[in-house]
């Protein structure tokens, strides 16, 4: 239900819900299952990714306000992925708002 | 040290090099293996990614726990099960665990580089 | 002999130990602080996850590419090396032939690792590996 909220805001492509090991919990939208297999285990490995990164800067920055990460944004020519949590979005460049859609990626990820 | 002459390490089975970016510029493949120039590229990407992480790491480290010695740095290397990649920020070679010297390939890649 | 214990007996090894796979709990021996080695441990996880995640993805383009699974990395500095295997590492002086000795020495003794190298790591310190990250 509400990974259907995110796949009607203007722009979003494809939405998933990731486990911890990369598979696939649910997901919504207009990409192939193989697709959204393949979005799942990267999301995975790149919020790991980040999150091991965040804990770099935060150790040497001793900077509060970086750990724990929280999400990533790959913003490509036309396309843009976006992930809070285990939650990630495909979004069409140019349609929509990316920060409504993080602020309801970051709402719906804690339900 | 010229790609060819980075075919002859032991156990090398590529070598290539790469723009800052990442972008494959030379490259040299073993035949017989299953290396292409687009894992090659993909490779040469991620060594850009990794020496820039370790990059951070080292310069993090040095800053503080005032221990020095890490930058500026030789190079990188993921070793995998038969295979490890050795790069440093502009040549890479790939070599086979079973005949790799870690040393010696840290050497022709940095050797590689300077040319 | 522990693999620690057999690392620290080399000349020119500064500091050894292992990490788990949060980066949060870990033992040493070496000239090294327990702060230093709780950053250490946290930079060890950082770099092993990265390489996991690229030789997945490499995987997926090449099958059979010899780099999975993955068994560790080296970063080598101007003066100083820190080399991973498994959930172990080992920070060592750019001494000739010692990085070869090292790696060499953790290759054998902690063996091949398997593919679920996330299991491995979590299930030696204990814990579950299904457990979210946060």
């Amino acid at each position: 239900m509400s990974l259907k909220k995110l796949l009607v805001m203007d722009g979003v492509v494809a939405v998933c819900r990731f486990q911890d090991d990369g598979s696939v919990m649910d997901s919504a939208g207009m990409l192939p299952p193989d697709l959204i297999e393949r979005l799942a285990k990267f999301s995975q490995w790149y919020r790991r990714m980040v999150s091991g990164n965040m804990d770099l800067l935060s150790l040497f920055s001793q900077m509060r306000g970086w750990s724990p990460s929280q999400g990533w944004i790959v913003h490509g020519a036309q396309v843009t992925v976006c992930s809070h949590g285990n939650l990630v979005c495909m979004v069409q460049n140019g349609q929509g708002s990316l920060h409504d859609i993080m602020t309801l990626l970051a709402e719906i990820s804690h339900e | 040290m010229t790609l060819d002459q980075l075919m002859d390490i032991p156990g090398a089975l590529a070598a290539f090099t790469y723009s800052d970016k990442g972008d494959l510029t030379d490259h040299r493949v073993r035949e017989g293996t299953e290396i292409t120039p687009q894992v090659l590229d993909l490779l040469a990407h991620s060594c850009v990614a990794n020496m820039a992480v370790a990059t951070l790491e080292a310069r993090g480290w040095e800053n503080v726990t005032g221990q020095k010695g890490f930058e500026p740095l030789q190079g990188f290397s993921m070793v995998g099960l038969e295979w490890s990649a050795v790069v440093n920020g502009r040549c890479g070679v790939i070599v086979k665990n079973r005949d790799v010297n870690y040393e010696t390939a840290f050497e022709a890649i940095h050797a590689c580089a300077a040319a | 002999m522990h693999i620690v214990k057999q690392l620290m007996a080399i000349p020119g090894v500064i500091a050894a130990g292992e990490f788990a796979y949060r980066g949060d709990r870990f033992s040493f021996e070496g000239a090294l602080t327990a702060e230093f080695a709780r950053m250490a441990s946290i930079l060890c996880r950082s770099n092993t996850m990265s390489v996991n995640m690229q030789s997945e993805i490499f995987d997926s383009f090449a099958e059979n590419c010899g780099c999975r699974p993955v068994q560790g990395w080296i970063v080598r500095g101007s003066h100083a090396t820190v080399c991973n295997i498994g959930n172990y590492f080992a920070f060592i002086e750019n001494r000739p032939e010692l990085l070869n000795d090292v790696m060499t020495i953790m290759r054998a003794k902690i063996g091949d690792l398997g593919d679920d190298l996330l299991m491995n790591l979590y299930a030696k310190i204990g814990g579950d590996v299904k457990e979210a990250l946060y």
